[in-house]
């Protein structure tokens, strides 16, 4: 495995700050990592300012049923807004909702890149990789007899 | 202001009729809010009654008398701010919608008047930061 060991070269994990790495233990699904990450961007025209003031009714998910492991397809697709009311509705079915990442954490870790920024702590580089062109998951396929 | 009671049972008084007791002898209106069985017979029921406090004690003292150990329940989750990240996992778990985030700053929030003590949000917790004081 290549990409771990260039991860590492960005970013040594135990000089991560703990408040940001986080080990969790979901119930009924096992042990998994939460990172808490800030991307700026720069906003260069109009356009790039436009697509970064969009609101919660302009961002889409998608409803998915987990016990189809294969050619999953989505069932219904609600906004953000509409996520974040605690309630959406399925085929006049009310599912409760609720998110697994934090937007208070979120807004922690931008105040802090914007804090970066403002006093000239955050410095830009050359690329250390690129993001990979090609990926794809493997889905979990049910093994019949 | 409702008040929550824990009444423990066991293999003796199982078939008993709490609830009755409440309505025919203390003219009460009970809302079962949890009630457990084991496979020993032994057992657990949350009680939500509103009543001034004379009342409530001489419910207890009246079951007490018919061998079940009631107590009023004066439980709260116990939230770790140091623990919480408000991911808000919580949220769409509680049935009575105790638990919220704010509205403002998406902050963990929980008003613990309504809490069932059912423990669902412990469950649902990542990173296992809430608790009961029972």
């Amino acid at each position: 495995m290549e990409v771990p060991k260039i991860a590492e070269k960005i970013v040594p994990m135990k000089q991560m700050d703990a408040k940001y790495l986080r080990g969790l233990s979901i119930t009924g699904y096992g042990i998994s990592l939460a990172i808490g990450v800030g991307i700026p961007i720069p906003i260069l025209n109009k356009d790039i300012m436009q697509r970064c003031a969009i609101s919660d009714e302009e961002i889409y998910a998608e409803l998915n049923d987990y016990s189809v492991h294969a050619n999953r397809k989505a069932l219904a697709r609600y906004n953000y807004a509409q996520l974040r009311s605690g309630t959406i509705e399925y085929e006049g079915k009310k599912i409760r909702t609720s998110s697994m990442s934090s937007m208070e954490g979120a807004r922690k870790v931008a105040a802090e890149l914007k804090d970066w920024i403002v006093k000239g702590e955050f410095e830009l580089n050359k690329p250390v990789m690129a993001l990979p062109k090609e990926a794809s998951l493997k889905p979990l396929i049910e093994w019949k007899e | 202001m409702d008040t929550k009671l824990k009444i423990d049972f066991n293999e003796g008084n199982v078939q008993g009729s709490v609830a009755r007791i409440l309505v025919s002898e203390f003219d009460l209106v009970p809302n079962i809010l949890k009630a457990q069985i084991e496979g020993d017979g032994s057992g657990i029921m949350i009680v939500s009654i509103t009543a001034p406090k004379e009342t409530v004690d001489a419910c207890i003292e009246r079951l007490n008398s018919l061998g079940f150990i009631a107590s009023v329940m004066d439980f709260h989750i116990i939230h770790d701010d140091n623990r919480c990240w408000s991911c808000g996992a919580c949220t769409s778990v509680c049935p009575t919608k105790t638990i919220y985030l704010d509205k403002d700053t998406f902050e963990f929030r929980a008003h613990p008047d309504t809490c069932i003590a059912c423990r669902s949000c412990i469950d649902a917790c990542p990173v296992k930061a809430l608790s009961l004081n029972q």
